[in-house]
Protein backbone atom coordinates (compact mmCIF):
# COMPACT_ATOMS: atom_id res chain seq x y z
CA UNK A 1 0.00 0.00 0.00
CA UNK A 2 1.31 3.71 -0.85
CA UNK A 3 2.20 5.91 1.89
CA UNK A 4 -0.79 8.20 0.77
CA UNK A 5 -3.11 5.53 0.87
CA UNK A 6 -1.76 4.37 4.30
CA UNK A 7 -2.34 8.07 6.12
CA UNK A 8 -5.73 8.09 4.29
CA UNK A 9 -6.37 4.71 6.05
CA UNK A 10 -5.27 5.79 9.30
CA UNK A 11 -7.58 8.93 9.05
CA UNK A 12 -10.37 7.47 7.96
CA UNK A 13 -10.13 4.74 10.72
CA UNK A 14 -9.59 7.18 13.05
CA UNK A 15 -12.71 9.32 11.81
CA UNK A 16 -14.72 6.09 12.24
CA UNK A 17 -13.60 5.80 15.79
CA UNK A 18 -14.84 9.37 16.57
CA UNK A 19 -17.97 8.81 14.88
CA UNK A 20 -18.38 5.50 16.53
CA UNK A 21 -16.48 5.30 19.98
CA UNK A 22 -16.79 8.95 21.01
CA UNK A 23 -19.45 10.75 19.60
CA UNK A 24 -22.53 7.90 19.09
CA UNK A 25 -21.47 6.66 22.73
CA UNK A 26 -21.74 9.80 24.38
CA UNK A 27 -25.52 10.79 22.28
CA UNK A 28 -26.45 7.54 23.20
CA UNK A 29 -25.67 7.90 26.94
CA UNK A 30 -27.34 11.27 27.05
CA UNK A 31 -30.67 10.00 25.25
CA UNK A 32 -30.72 7.62 28.04
CA UNK A 33 -29.97 10.26 30.83
CA UNK A 34 -32.97 12.38 29.36
CA UNK A 35 -34.73 9.96 28.97
CA UNK A 36 -34.64 9.36 32.40
CA UNK A 37 -34.95 11.95 33.98
CA UNK A 38 -37.75 13.73 36.08
CA UNK A 39 -37.68 16.70 33.08
CA UNK A 40 -40.61 18.45 32.33
CA UNK A 41 -42.00 17.20 29.07
CA UNK A 42 -41.35 19.78 26.47
CA UNK A 43 -37.91 20.52 27.53
CA UNK A 44 -37.47 16.92 27.40
CA UNK A 45 -38.56 16.78 23.70
CA UNK A 46 -36.72 19.63 22.64
CA UNK A 47 -33.82 17.63 24.16
CA UNK A 48 -34.56 14.42 22.87
CA UNK A 49 -35.25 15.65 19.16
CA UNK A 50 -31.84 17.54 19.09
CA UNK A 51 -30.12 14.42 20.44
CA UNK A 52 -31.69 12.30 17.49
CA UNK A 53 -30.74 14.67 14.77
CA UNK A 54 -26.92 14.34 16.10
CA UNK A 55 -27.62 10.16 16.76
CA UNK A 56 -28.38 10.25 12.89
CA UNK A 57 -26.19 12.17 11.09
CA UNK A 58 -23.36 10.78 13.47
CA UNK A 59 -24.53 7.28 12.56
CA UNK A 60 -24.21 8.32 8.71
CA UNK A 61 -21.13 9.72 8.94
CA UNK A 62 -19.95 6.55 10.48
CA UNK A 63 -21.22 4.74 7.65
CA UNK A 64 -19.56 7.30 4.97
CA UNK A 65 -16.28 6.66 6.62
CA UNK A 66 -16.53 2.93 7.01
CA UNK A 67 -17.69 2.91 3.37
CA UNK A 68 -13.96 4.80 2.27
CA UNK A 69 -12.03 2.71 4.61
CA UNK A 70 -12.91 -0.63 3.06
CA UNK A 71 -12.43 0.98 -0.79
CA UNK A 72 -9.11 1.90 0.35
CA UNK A 73 -8.16 -1.04 1.96
CA UNK A 74 -9.43 -3.58 -0.94
CA UNK B 1 -35.28 19.18 39.28
CA UNK B 2 -32.03 18.03 41.21
CA UNK B 3 -29.12 21.13 40.95
CA UNK B 4 -26.72 18.17 39.95
CA UNK B 5 -28.72 17.30 37.32
CA UNK B 6 -28.86 20.17 35.48
CA UNK B 7 -24.98 20.75 36.49
CA UNK B 8 -24.18 16.94 34.90
CA UNK B 9 -26.12 17.58 31.34
CA UNK B 10 -24.49 21.15 31.44
CA UNK B 11 -21.07 19.32 31.48
CA UNK B 12 -21.89 16.43 29.11
CA UNK B 13 -22.73 18.85 26.53
CA UNK B 14 -20.16 21.09 26.45
CA UNK B 15 -17.95 18.34 26.68
CA UNK B 16 -20.20 17.32 23.60
CA UNK B 17 -20.04 20.80 22.48
CA UNK B 18 -15.98 20.68 22.46
CA UNK B 19 -16.39 16.91 20.85
CA UNK B 20 -17.88 18.11 17.63
CA UNK B 21 -15.54 21.13 17.00
CA UNK B 22 -12.89 18.90 17.72
CA UNK B 23 -14.41 16.36 14.87
CA UNK B 24 -14.51 19.40 12.36
CA UNK B 25 -10.99 20.27 12.94
CA UNK B 26 -9.91 16.89 12.78
CA UNK B 27 -11.41 16.46 9.52
CA UNK B 28 -10.51 19.88 8.20
CA UNK B 29 -6.94 19.23 9.06
CA UNK B 30 -7.14 16.23 7.09
CA UNK B 31 -8.36 16.95 3.94
CA UNK B 32 -4.95 17.18 2.03
CA UNK B 33 -4.50 14.05 2.76
CA UNK B 34 -7.94 12.42 -0.22
CA UNK B 35 -6.71 12.50 -3.28
CA UNK B 36 -10.05 11.65 -4.47
CA UNK B 37 -11.94 14.31 -5.19
CA UNK B 38 -15.77 13.27 -4.30
CA UNK B 39 -14.80 11.52 -1.20
CA UNK B 40 -12.73 15.06 -0.25
CA UNK B 41 -15.97 16.89 -0.69
CA UNK B 42 -18.07 14.00 1.23
CA UNK B 43 -15.39 14.73 3.96
CA UNK B 44 -15.36 18.42 4.01
CA UNK B 45 -18.99 18.34 4.19
CA UNK B 46 -19.20 16.40 6.89
CA UNK B 47 -16.97 18.99 8.66
CA UNK B 48 -19.53 21.12 8.20
CA UNK B 49 -22.28 19.09 9.51
CA UNK B 50 -19.59 18.81 12.26
CA UNK B 51 -19.90 22.83 12.66
CA UNK B 52 -24.01 22.46 12.46
CA UNK B 53 -23.16 19.52 15.07
CA UNK B 54 -21.58 22.10 17.61
CA UNK B 55 -24.51 24.69 17.61
CA UNK B 56 -26.98 21.96 17.67
CA UNK B 57 -24.98 21.25 21.09
CA UNK B 58 -25.01 24.76 21.96
CA UNK B 59 -28.81 24.68 21.98
CA UNK B 60 -28.77 21.73 24.17
CA UNK B 61 -26.72 23.16 27.07
CA UNK B 62 -29.23 26.59 27.11
CA UNK B 63 -31.70 24.54 26.64
CA UNK B 64 -30.03 22.66 29.92
CA UNK B 65 -29.59 25.97 31.79
CA UNK B 66 -33.16 26.58 31.74
CA UNK B 67 -33.84 23.41 33.90
CA UNK B 68 -35.21 24.95 36.77
CA UNK B 69 -33.36 23.57 39.63
CA UNK B 70 -34.56 22.92 43.97
CA UNK B 71 -37.68 20.15 42.64
CA UNK B 72 -35.08 17.31 44.03
CA UNK B 73 -34.40 19.14 47.33
CA UNK B 74 -37.95 19.12 47.99
CA UNK B 75 -37.94 15.08 47.41
CA UNK B 76 -35.18 14.35 49.74
CA UNK B 77 -36.23 16.43 52.28
CA UNK B 78 -39.45 14.64 51.56
CA UNK B 79 -37.09 11.71 52.41
CA UNK B 80 -35.94 13.59 55.44
CA UNK B 81 -38.17 12.13 57.67
CA UNK B 82 -37.12 8.18 56.92
CA UNK B 83 -33.18 8.86 57.16
CA UNK B 84 -33.45 10.31 60.32
CA UNK B 85 -35.31 7.38 61.33
CA UNK B 86 -32.98 5.08 60.03
CA UNK B 87 -30.06 6.97 61.33
CA UNK B 88 -31.68 6.67 64.88
CA UNK B 89 -31.90 3.09 64.66
CA UNK B 90 -28.24 2.66 63.21
CA UNK B 91 -26.45 5.04 65.19
CA UNK B 92 -25.55 2.24 67.69
CA UNK B 93 -24.48 -0.62 65.54
CA UNK B 94 -21.35 -1.71 64.57
CA UNK B 95 -21.00 -3.01 60.88
CA UNK B 96 -21.96 -5.99 60.57
CA UNK B 97 -25.45 -5.46 61.07
CA UNK B 98 -29.00 -6.83 60.49
CA UNK B 99 -31.84 -4.01 60.14
CA UNK B 100 -35.92 -4.53 59.58
CA UNK B 101 -37.35 -1.37 58.13
CA UNK B 102 -41.23 -1.25 58.41
CA UNK B 103 -42.97 1.20 56.27
CA UNK B 104 -46.44 1.57 54.69
CA UNK B 105 -47.25 1.52 51.11
CA UNK B 106 -47.70 4.94 50.76
CA UNK B 107 -44.33 5.84 51.86
CA UNK B 108 -42.62 2.73 50.26
CA UNK B 109 -40.87 4.65 47.44
CA UNK B 110 -39.52 7.04 49.67
CA UNK B 111 -38.31 4.65 51.91
CA UNK B 112 -36.59 3.18 49.19
CA UNK B 113 -35.06 6.43 48.59
CA UNK B 114 -33.97 6.73 52.24
CA UNK B 115 -32.09 3.75 52.80
CA UNK B 116 -30.51 4.15 48.96
CA UNK B 117 -29.55 7.60 50.07
CA UNK B 118 -28.53 6.73 53.50
CA UNK B 119 -26.22 4.22 52.79
CA UNK B 120 -24.52 5.89 50.06
CA UNK B 121 -23.71 9.13 51.73
CA UNK B 122 -21.42 6.94 53.73
CA UNK B 123 -20.06 5.59 50.61
CA UNK B 124 -20.74 2.07 51.37
CA UNK B 125 -21.84 -0.28 48.07
CA UNK B 126 -25.35 -1.17 47.67
CA UNK B 127 -26.92 -3.86 46.42
CA UNK B 128 -30.53 -4.09 46.07
CA UNK B 129 -32.70 -7.28 45.53
CA UNK B 130 -35.78 -7.02 44.81
CA UNK B 131 -38.18 -10.36 44.65
CA UNK B 132 -41.16 -8.60 42.23
CA UNK B 133 -40.17 -5.50 40.75
CA UNK B 134 -38.23 -5.41 37.10
CA UNK B 135 -34.74 -3.58 37.95
CA UNK B 136 -35.73 -0.95 35.23
CA UNK B 137 -38.96 -0.04 36.93
CA UNK B 138 -37.57 0.07 40.50
CA UNK B 139 -34.64 2.19 38.90
CA UNK B 140 -37.17 4.94 36.94
CA UNK B 141 -39.06 5.22 39.83
CA UNK B 142 -35.69 6.13 42.75
CA UNK B 143 -34.51 8.47 39.50
CA UNK B 144 -37.38 10.12 39.70
CA UNK B 145 -37.00 10.59 43.30
CA UNK B 146 -33.80 12.27 43.18
CA UNK B 147 -32.05 9.03 44.49
CA UNK B 148 -28.67 8.39 42.75
CA UNK B 149 -28.58 4.72 41.70
CA UNK B 150 -26.08 4.68 38.73
CA UNK B 151 -23.87 2.82 41.02
CA UNK B 152 -26.12 0.41 43.09
CA UNK B 153 -26.45 -3.17 42.54
CA UNK B 154 -29.94 -4.16 40.89
CA UNK B 155 -30.77 -8.20 41.69
CA UNK B 156 -34.13 -8.69 39.97
CA UNK B 157 -36.41 -11.12 38.85
CA UNK B 158 -34.96 -10.93 35.08
CA UNK B 159 -31.17 -10.19 35.81
CA UNK B 160 -29.93 -11.78 38.81
CA UNK B 161 -26.77 -13.66 36.76
CA UNK B 162 -28.78 -15.78 34.72
CA UNK B 163 -30.19 -17.56 37.64
CA UNK B 164 -34.24 -16.65 37.72
CA UNK B 165 -35.04 -15.02 41.02
CA UNK B 166 -37.99 -17.14 42.07
CA UNK B 167 -39.56 -15.74 45.41
CA UNK B 168 -40.56 -19.65 45.68
CA UNK B 169 -36.97 -20.86 46.00
CA UNK B 170 -35.17 -19.28 49.20
CA UNK B 171 -32.25 -21.26 48.83
CA UNK B 172 -31.29 -19.42 45.48
CA UNK B 173 -32.30 -16.15 46.91
CA UNK B 174 -30.68 -16.60 49.98
CA UNK B 175 -27.48 -17.43 47.75
CA UNK B 176 -27.87 -13.92 46.04
CA UNK B 177 -28.16 -11.72 48.47
CA UNK B 178 -24.38 -12.20 49.97
CA UNK B 179 -23.01 -13.73 46.43
CA UNK B 180 -19.36 -12.01 45.39
CA UNK B 181 -20.28 -9.33 47.96
CA UNK B 182 -18.01 -6.97 48.78
CA UNK B 183 -16.56 -5.41 51.61
CA UNK B 184 -18.78 -2.68 53.67
CA UNK B 185 -21.52 -4.37 51.50
CA UNK B 186 -25.42 -3.51 52.55
CA UNK B 187 -27.95 -5.35 50.97
CA UNK B 188 -31.49 -4.14 51.12
CA UNK B 189 -34.10 -6.99 50.66
CA UNK B 190 -37.34 -5.59 49.28
CA UNK B 191 -38.94 -7.15 50.17
CA UNK B 192 -40.46 -9.57 53.66
CA UNK B 193 -44.34 -8.71 52.39
CA UNK B 194 -43.62 -9.90 49.12
CA UNK B 195 -42.10 -13.42 49.78
CA UNK B 196 -44.62 -13.92 53.17
CA UNK B 197 -47.60 -14.23 50.13
CA UNK B 198 -45.36 -17.15 48.86
CA UNK B 199 -44.32 -18.84 52.31
CA UNK B 200 -45.73 -19.60 55.60
CA UNK B 201 -44.87 -17.65 58.76
CA UNK B 202 -42.19 -20.85 60.30
CA UNK B 203 -40.40 -21.01 56.79
CA UNK B 204 -40.41 -17.18 56.52
CA UNK B 205 -38.69 -16.90 60.23
CA UNK B 206 -36.04 -19.85 59.10
CA UNK B 207 -35.17 -17.76 56.40
CA UNK B 208 -34.82 -14.46 58.13
CA UNK B 209 -32.84 -16.33 60.78
CA UNK B 210 -30.82 -18.06 58.30
CA UNK B 211 -29.71 -14.80 56.05
CA UNK B 212 -29.20 -12.42 59.18
CA UNK B 213 -26.72 -15.13 60.19
CA UNK B 214 -24.87 -15.79 57.26
CA UNK B 215 -24.83 -11.62 55.86
CA UNK B 216 -22.94 -11.26 59.82
CA UNK B 217 -20.92 -14.51 58.75
CA UNK B 218 -19.78 -12.49 55.42
CA UNK B 219 -19.62 -9.37 57.12
CA UNK B 220 -22.55 -7.59 55.11
CA UNK B 221 -25.17 -5.27 56.33
CA UNK B 222 -28.49 -6.84 55.66
CA UNK B 223 -31.67 -5.09 55.40
CA UNK B 224 -35.25 -6.37 55.10
CA UNK B 225 -38.57 -4.12 53.88
CA UNK B 226 -41.62 -4.73 55.06
CA UNK B 227 -44.83 -3.12 54.18
CA UNK B 228 -47.34 -2.98 57.63
CA UNK B 229 -50.87 -4.22 56.88
CA UNK B 230 -52.67 -6.44 58.87
CA UNK B 231 -52.45 -9.76 56.80
CA UNK B 232 -49.00 -9.55 56.28
CA UNK B 233 -47.32 -11.80 57.69
CA UNK B 234 -44.36 -9.93 56.78
CA UNK B 235 -45.21 -7.50 59.53
CA UNK B 236 -45.79 -9.78 62.20
CA UNK B 237 -43.30 -8.45 65.00
CA UNK B 238 -41.96 -11.89 65.69
CA UNK B 239 -39.75 -11.34 62.81
CA UNK B 240 -38.03 -8.42 65.06
CA UNK B 241 -36.36 -10.51 66.90
CA UNK B 242 -34.10 -12.16 64.44
CA UNK B 243 -32.53 -8.30 63.67
CA UNK B 244 -30.20 -6.15 65.41
CA UNK B 245 -32.84 -3.02 65.38
CA UNK B 246 -35.88 -1.97 63.38
CA UNK B 247 -36.70 1.14 62.10
CA UNK B 248 -40.24 2.11 61.44
CA UNK B 249 -40.40 4.89 58.82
Amino acid sequence: MATGDKELAMFLNEALLVEDLEAAVKVSSLIERVTLSPIEDELKMEMLTRLNTLLRETHAHSLVFSKALKEVLS
Amino acid sequence: MADDLRDHLIKEFTALKDLERQAHDYYTDHLDLIKDKKLREVVSNIADVELQHESIAGELIKLAESLPSGEAKVEIEGAGEAMSALEEATEDLDSPMTLLVHTSLEDYPRTCQALITYFKKQGRPIRYVSVNKPASKLKRILKKRGAKVDDVSFIDPATSGGIMLDPKNLTTLSVLFTRNSEKDMVVIVDSLSVLSVYHSKDILQRFVHSTTMGSKRKGVDLVYITMDAESDIGSDPSFEAFFDEVAKV
